[in-house]
């Protein structure tokens, strides 16, 4: 009932916009459900977590994220998400470009195979990853030698970060590169182009916009990630805890209003970020303007 | 420069694109490569684009084999059906790559690069636009930087793939009044591909037609319209309607009338004749020499008048001035006599 109210006030609130008639129906109708939906699950939690901090006042707030450890948290969490979403970026690109150019037995097989980060519960890849990388594990026991610490230090952040974010890079590449008219490639061979200036200077600005909207989903899936990373981190304050995790760790001791502090704190700091990819992203597509 | 190919094939698993293709092209010549879709026209000009490369015969150009060297270093520009523009960069930045890329040695200065840019947007009459966008360009506009692009290495052969196909008749007529011009101007040896034959008639020097992966005839417009090599060249010219007649020494019976044949008479015996619109004359009466036929339907199309006449079950169409038969009635049903001026007749076997 209530949703269906809002829905009516959404609508008529939608008319100032449907000045010019339509021949597509359903403009008020889609519009009311998209703004009840998106406030529901988007706006009203969101607005919440701004609001919390309130009771500690601005100087309360300011306290409490520069905290030393909250700080050494928060600066874990963005450096190793974005280093997390760079190496993704180019070997996501790597393997788009596989997938995409060449055929070969099992393609079928690595290409389901780049879902399975999506797929699997975060919990159970943070453990495989800590088995594997652990000084006793698989791949730790090489490293350990050559005095590569991988879990339980920022750089099993860095691992698991990475893990979770290349389906994020691949899918959105992915389509863009299947569309590539192969027509361009001829005319930069045609006109003298080698192979590699026809990369550099004639498909890699066609794909960029994708790339950045992958690295820029990538990144921001990695920064709130929490499952994967807590077991293979180990967790240490001021070493490899992750922004995530202290608020789990403020909310166990009924620090609500800290809690909701570093939240906000990270929602600003990832609204700022993702912006910024997102202009960046208009710049590199400033051909398709009007 | 000349291009020599010599029995050139290309097959694309078992379909043969291009059977043993030899064609000679003269040193600042613009020929038309002309064919329906699949008669592998496309295929050959992307083999002597280097697009392509042939399973068998040689492609020489100026004289020195070039059927496995690389595009670039063929000397060949080449217009894509889709103008295959950069949409990333300006009209200027697209006309400019070629300048920009490949193995130079010292890179070309910018004032070169920008002189000769605009030189070239000049010629194509896109100064002003230099720092658009292809997105931002109408088809005729794109059109025209995909040649600026494809002159600006100077190349020795120019190569153009349905260059007008996806244009409005107006802006196309304009482009093929233009790229004659441009053709005139510059003497670049010029090989387009075309399905429409008029266009192939009205810009080349001479005209290749292909069907089905080989060469049914090869000649100068008037050379391929006054005498048809084959049932086919005649029917893909615009053939007119198709009878059956019976060759006789030197003239064809068709429905019992006296015509002359105006190709390469076949050997007498049972034929199918090929006669065109325009060769068909009306006539009030009905005379000794003239058949009986019906007006079908009656369409006026600008300064013409086209019928459908009814002659002895067979449809003909023929095209009248409208300015001389304009008085004459000529609705569905008028009964009229017919005379044949002239047709192309092929024997049966051919």
């Amino acid at each position: 009932m209530a949703g269906f109210r809002l829905h009516g006030a959404a609508a008529s609130l939608a008319v100032p916009f449907r000045a010019e008639r339509s021949v597509i129906p359903g403009f008020g109708l889609t519009l009311g459900i998209t703004v009840t939906y998106l406030t529901l699950i988007v706006l009203l939690p969101l607005a919440a977590l701004v609001m919390r901090p309130y009771e500690l006042g601005f100087s309360g707030f300011v306290a409490e994220v520069t905290e030393p450890r909250v700080l050494a948290a928060l600066k874990l969490s963005f450096g190793m998400a974005f280093l997390g979403a760079c190496i993704n970026a180019l070997f996501g690109l790597a393997v788009a470009w596989m997938l995409v150019r060449y055929d070969f037995w099992g393609k079928k097989v690595v290409d389901a195979i780049v879902d399975l980060p999506f797929a699997l519960p975060t919990a159970v890849a943070g453990i495989a990853l800590t088995a594997l990388y652990a000084p006793n594990g698989w791949i730790g026991q090489w490293l350990e030698p050559l005095g590569i610490k991988v879990a339980f230090t920022p750089l099993g952040v860095l691992v698991a970060l990475t893990f979770i974010g290349l389906p994020f890079v691949v899918r959105t590449v992915q389509p863009v590169m299947e569309d590539l008219d192969k027509e361009l490639e001829e005319a930069a061979a045609s006109l003298g182009a080698t192979r590699l200036e026809t990369f550099a200077r004639v498909i890699f600005p066609t794909i960029l916009p994708a790339l950045l909207t992958g690295f820029a989903l990538a990144f921001a899936r990695a920064v709130g990630e929490y499952g994967s990373v807590i077991f293979i981190a180990g967790n240490m304050p001021m070493v490899s805890e992750i922004a995530p995790l202290l608020i789990i760790i403020k909310l166990e001791q009924f620090d609500y209003a800290g809690a909701a502090a570093i939240g906000t704190t990270m929602l600003g700091a990832s609204f700022v970020l993702l912006l910024v990819i997102n202009l960046l992203q208009r710049w590199t597509r400033r051909w398709a303007g009007i | 420069m000349s291009i020599q190919l010599t029995g050139i094939t290309k097959r694309f698993g078992a379909f043969t694109a291009v059977d043993a293709v030899d064609l000679s092209i003269e040193t600042g010549e613009l020929m038309a490569l002309l064919g329906p879709s699949g008669s592998g026209k496309t295929t050959l000009l992307r083999m002597i684009g280097g697009l392509e490369f042939a399973d068998g015969g040689s492609l020489a150009i100026d004289g020195v084999d070039a059927t496995v060297e690389e595009p670039h270093a063929r000397g060949v520009g080449f217009v894509f059906q889709h103008y295959a523009l950069f949409r990333h960069m300006t009209v200027f930045e697209n006309v400019a790559f070629g300048l920009r890329v490949g193995k130079r040695k010292p890179k070309l200065p910018e004032q070169v690069i920008a002189d000769r840019v605009h030189h070239l947007l000049e010629l194509v009459q896109l100064r002003p636009l230099a720092q658009r966008y292809p997105n931002q360009l109408s088809g005729g506009q794109r059109q025209r930087v995909a040649l600026a692009r494809a002159l600006a290495t100077e190349p020795r052969v120019l190569l153009l793939d349905e260059p007008f196909g996806a244009l409005d008749a107006k802006v196309r007529k304009e482009l093929r009044r233009w790229l004659r011009d441009i053709h005139k101007g510059m003497g670049v040896t010029t090989v387009f591909v075309t399905h429409d034959q008029e266009e192939a008639l009205e810009l080349a020097d001479r005209v290749c037609i292909l069907h089905q992966g080989r060469i049914e005839q090869v000649g100068t417009p008037a050379e391929v319209y006054d005498m048809p090599a084959s049932a086919f060249v005649c029917d893909f010219l615009g053939g007119g309607a198709k009878l059956p007649c019976t060759v006789l020494n030197g003239f064809a019976d068709i429905a019992g009338l006296r015509v002359p044949i105006s190709n390469r008479p076949p050997a007498p015996g049972p034929g199918i004749a090929y006669v065109r619109p325009h060769d068909i004359e009306l006539l009030p009466g009905s005379e000794a020499d003239a058949a009986a036929a019906r007006v079908t339907a009656v369409q006026p199309v600008g300064p013409e008048l086209r019928l459908d006449l009814d002659m002895g079950g067979q449809v003909v169409e023929a095209v009248l001035d409208r300015r001389t038969h304009g008085h004459v009635d000529l609705s569905p049903g008028t009964a009229v006599g017919v005379r044949l001026k002239r047709a192309n007749v092929y024997g049966l076997g051919a």
